[in-house]
């Protein structure tokens, strides 16, 4: 006789994979959740001992160990602690680019009615000083930010000095395309620590591409040896985005991060955001992604047993959650969702926006995720009415199709982009890129870590220790 | 009391003084070989109302001498027998709390005993840390089950860290007590930095660990515990003890350390001396260490791979697989140690702990490794 | 489920006893398959007649196969579900409750039953 204790499981090959509700796994025969629910489990088999002691079932209604059980739980929320910690200032819509997926929405050059003006900024910093947290990521996001570095600067200072009397541990980090980073902008990274954050698709070719320009590739590539000769070669972190075109050279992209001496990899799928896309086109967009993110992980990993360190990042986000008892805060993948809890833009129109994505809504009139003016009061801006809605979805344990699903703990909720894919808050399971690619990759890892679990675990242990 | 004869054996030369303390008072003496009999006497001077006396000649049991040091401390016993319990150039000494225990470990080494020595033992210590010499860098408390002693226990730890505030302590107890989150905060209220807890883990399945401890409970109680002792962010040192009935489970042993406790500073896994209840109990508890190598292999890499301090004790290396020889530690005391014949033409007896001399029976797969 | 049969090139209709999957169940095992079909629900007593019209195309023979087993299988599935969410309702709430309680607040009163 035992009693259950919460669980959900999903079928894999010729397993199922059982999920508790801290995350622990147990790769287990079909059919035995049914067993389990069905009290048919003997206290003498193996299993029983393994579904004990993981927390699946409890001799008594309430387990001995509840309050442990409940300390594991709350070590899994623990990103929450904190709230906001990630706070984006987007300086500027302006930029010098024109890359074929970009989400900016990039106005040209000139224009500098699309720059953040210095009230915005004063107005923004304070509220940034405002969140509980004590560790603060300011990230200066665009177009291209370096477009307004004088803003910049005015951020950065203002915030050291703000500081002084809070006290916070602050990074900052500054996304930039890299084309322009003259001296000015490296002296001032170098003074304040700054990371860069820049873009790089992958080889010449398909960088190139991208970005709709002959020589970006050679620019970039230009600004990222100059950065790091200046800063430091961890300063700078590259990031790429999966175009159409991208998906045809996951090698290629590997290989071209490894030569430009980057010892990890960001595999991002497009955002339905931004430029144009046809439904039909993005559902077709990702299943070819995911098949791309296996090919480039088997390759990874490849690449890493011949003695290579090479990270795959989002697969190590995953991994983290599935192996390890630990809390991992990823702004794009966690419940409650990112958007609020962990980070919040302050837009160059003086307004506050729940993502980057929310803001995105606003350049086409849209402004459903504007939470309000930076001139607002900050528990009207973070707990007011529009997030108190918000809120209601942004939980998955709470979601259709989502609260059943043995990958809960894995995954996320996004009420942003259900809304912009689905027109809806909560999202529509069935149909949704978001689930699918995110089922996808959970399901691949799992059968990595039971078919080929010699080759893949060490190497897998290897990226989680080294952070 | 110190007419008693006792038993005599061969001896070397001591001529020095020993500083002795019984029950009573702290007494001086002088140990030599006699001369005709080569029988080793002590002669012990006492003062009672600044008189001094001189007893008669006891003679000595060398068992309870071996190797002995200028600065050891030795208990004289009211029935008449000497103890050395304190070991100048011994980084083991311990203080020694009660003999009773609220498990019953089939594996234990020193068969708990239901007598009430609490009190004995306590003012025992109590005197003994006062007369301890500040060149001490290291004491365990042990027993028996340490925490039995309750608050007097905090008392002791205290005492010690007012004398010795740099000293490391090693507290080993089964955890039981700790799962009252009041003791554990009256513990850390001391502040006592070099605390190091060890705790035994049996299984990762409360039925085994609690029939292993003999003792309805013990699981969830040690688990408790760990995580209140936890929140104080106390050191801990888990100890699993690798025996018949979780030997198979070994792997899963360390999962679940990892993922439930993954603030532990250090595990250790130990092999069994033959000695105590395992004698008794050895048909369901005894296992030759040679047929867990696998296992234990399994359990030690896994947890090494995730980052926790991983040792193995207690274990010939010419048992263990060649991966594990790296964490292998000389955990046997000195004083206890064994090697055989054929371990002197193995080349890595250097680097070996050994087997316990005290155990009745060894592995019969001990055997020297040539390359 | 009681019966499963195809009505014709676009449509299949199934019935399911609610006393065996309940309202929820039956919902739930649905859910997965309102993406490519429309669902046509009846309840006569405790039978639930459902028809499921594909969106698109029309019913191969492997597509008619693979919706009965899709169905099939969710509706076992959800079942085992239910019982769990049931069975399980107020130990999630208990653990959540604790995980997130002010600690120094939150009396615990001694929750656990002795064996």
């Amino acid at each position: 006789m035992y009693y259950l204790l919460p669980f959900r499981f999903e079928r894999l090959d010729n397993y199922e994979i059982l999920v508790n509700e801290v995350g622990d796994y147990l790769i287990c025969p079909i059919e035995t959740s049914n067993k389990i629910v069905s009290k048919q489990i003997n206290e003498n088999d193996e299993i029983y001992k393994d579904l004990i002691s993981n927390f699946f079932i409890s001799k008594t209604p309430i387990p001995a160990l509840i309050d442990n059980f409940a300390t594991r739980y709350r070590t899994k929320k623990s990103f929450l602690d904190n709230f906001t910690s990630l706070h984006i200032f987007v300086m500027t819509v302006r930029c010098n680019q024109n890359c074929i997926y970009c989400q900016a929405s990039s106005k040209e050059t000139d224009h500098i009615i699309y720059d953040i003006s210095y009230e915005t900024l004063d107005f923004s910093i304070d509220l940034m000083f405002k969140s509980p947290s004590p560790f603060i990521t300011m990230e200066f996001q665009g177009g291209e930010p370096t477009l307004v570095f004088d803003k910049i600067k005015y951020a950065i200072e203002k915030s050291e000095i703000l500081n002084i009397s809070k006290e916070k541990k602050i990074t900052y980090v500054l996304c930039t395309n890299s084309v322009e980073l003259n001296d000015n902008i490296l002296n001032l990274c170098k003074i304040y620590n700054v990371l860069i954050s820049t873009s790089l698709d992958g080889p010449e070719f398909l960088h190139n591409k991208n970005r709709g320009k002959k020589n970006s590739y050679q620019k970039v590539i230009e600004g990222i040896d100059n950065a790091r000769n200046f800063l430091g070669h961890d300063r700078i972190s590259a990031l790429m985005t999966t175009s159409f075109f991208s998906l045809d050279y996951p090698k290629e992209i590997i290989d071209s991060y490894i030569e430009n001496g980057f010892s990890n990899i960001f595999l991002r799928a497009l955002n339905p955001y931004g430029l144009v896309y046809k439904a039909n086109d993005m559902k077709n967009y990702y299943s070819r992604f995911i098949n791309f993110y296996k090919i480039a992980l088997d390759y990874i990993i490849e690449i890493n047993n011949k003695g290579f360190y090479f990270e795959e990042s989002f697969t190590s986000i995953i991994l983290k959650k599935i192996l390890t008892p630990f809390s991992v805060g990823f702004v794009d993948l966690q419940s409650p969702a990112g958007i609020i809890n962990s980070v919040v833009v302050y837009n160059y129109d003086g307004f506050v926006y729940a993502s980057d994505e929310s803001r995105m809504l606003a350049e086409h009139n849209d402004y459903t995720f504007r939470l309000g003016s930076v001139k607002d009061e900050y528990l009207n801006l973070f707990y007011g009415e529009k997030v108190i809605k918000i809120a209601k979805t942004w939980s998955n344990e709470a979601l259709t199709g989502c609260s059943d699903c043995a990958f809960q703990a894995y995954c996320g909720a996004d009420p942003v982009r259900n809304y912009t894919t689905q027109n809806d808050f909560e999202g529509f399971r069935p149909t949704s890129s978001f689930c699918l690619k995110n089922k996808a990759i959970i399901k691949h890892l799992f059968s990595l870590i039971i078919n080929r679990t010699d080759e893949v675990m060490p190497v897998f242990k290897s990226w989680l220790n080294q952070n | 009391m110190l007419n008693q004869k006792i038993k005599c054996l061969d001896y070397n030369v001591f001529d020095e003084v020993l500083i002795y303390y019984t029950s009573d008072r702290i007494l001086t003496g002088f140990c030599f070989v006699d001369g005709d009999t080569n029988d080793i006497k002590i002669q012990i001077v006492f003062e009672v109302d600044n008189i001094q006396f001189e007893s008669k000649y006891i003679l000595v049991d060398p068992k309870d001498f071996i190797n002995i040091e200028i600065g050891d401390i030795l208990l004289f016993r009211t029935n008449g027998t000497l103890k050395n319990i304190f070991r100048i150039n011994s980084l083991d000494n311990v203080l020694f709390i009660t003999e009773q225990c609220n498990n019953n470990c089939l594996m234990c080494s020193q068969p708990p005993k239901n007598i009430n020595d609490l009190d004995y033992y306590y003012n025992l210590n109590s005197k003994l840390i006062e007369i301890l010499p500040y060149s001490v860098l290291k004491i365990g408390i042990t027993g028996g089950e340490p925490t039995i002693l309750n608050d007097r226990l905090i008392v002791l730890i205290n005492q010690i860290a007012t004398k010795f505030p740099e000293i490391e302590i090693q507290l080993l107890s089964n955890g039981r007590q700790f799962s009252d989150i009041h003791y554990v905060h009256k513990l850390s209220e001391i502040g006592k930095k070099n605390l190091f807890i060890g705790i035994p883990l049996h299984s990762d399945f409360y039925v085994d660990h609690d029939y292993i401890s003999q003792s309805n409970n013990a699981f969830n109680q040690t688990l408790k515990g760990l995580y209140n002792l936890a929140r104080y962010s106390f050191s801990i040192e888990l100890r699993v003890i690798v025996n018949k009935i979780n030997y198979k489970r070994l792997e899963k042993i360390s999962d679940y350390i990892f993922k439930n406790l993954p603030f532990i500073n250090h595990v250790a896994f130990m092999g069994m001396e033959y000695i105590g209840l395992v004698p008794k109990y050895n048909k369901i508890i005894w296992i030759d260490p040679i047929e867990y190598k696998e296992d234990l292999k399994k359990s030690v890499l896994n947890l090494s791979s995730w980052g926790i301090n991983v040792s193995v004790f207690n274990i010939p290396l010419c048992l263990l697989d060649e991966n594990l020889i790296i964490y292998s530690v000389k955990s046997i005391s000195d004083w206890k140690v064994k090697y055989f014949l054929q371990c002197e033409d193995c080349i890595l007896k250097v680097d070996c702990g050994g087997s316990f001399g005290t155990s009745l029976k060894h592995s019969p797969n001990i055997k020297p490794i040539f390359n | 489920m009681i019966s499963f049969k195809q009505i014709n090139n676009s449509i299949a209709q199934c019935e399911i006893d609610s006393l065996i999957f309940n309202e929820d169940v039956i919902t739930k095992a649905l859910y997965w398959l309102t993406a490519d079909y429309f669902i046509f629900q009846k309840k006569n007593n405790t039978i639930f007649e459902i028809q499921l019209e594909l969106k698109e195309g029309s019913f191969s023979e492997n597509k008619i196969d693979e919706l009965k087993s899709q169905l099939n299988q969710n509706l076992i599935d959800f079942k085992t579900r239910n019982i769990i969410n049931i069975e399980t309702k107020s130990i999630r709430e208990i653990l959540l409750v604790k995980a997130f309680a002010n600690n120094d607040d939150f009396e615990d009163f001694n929750l656990t039953l002795k064996e």
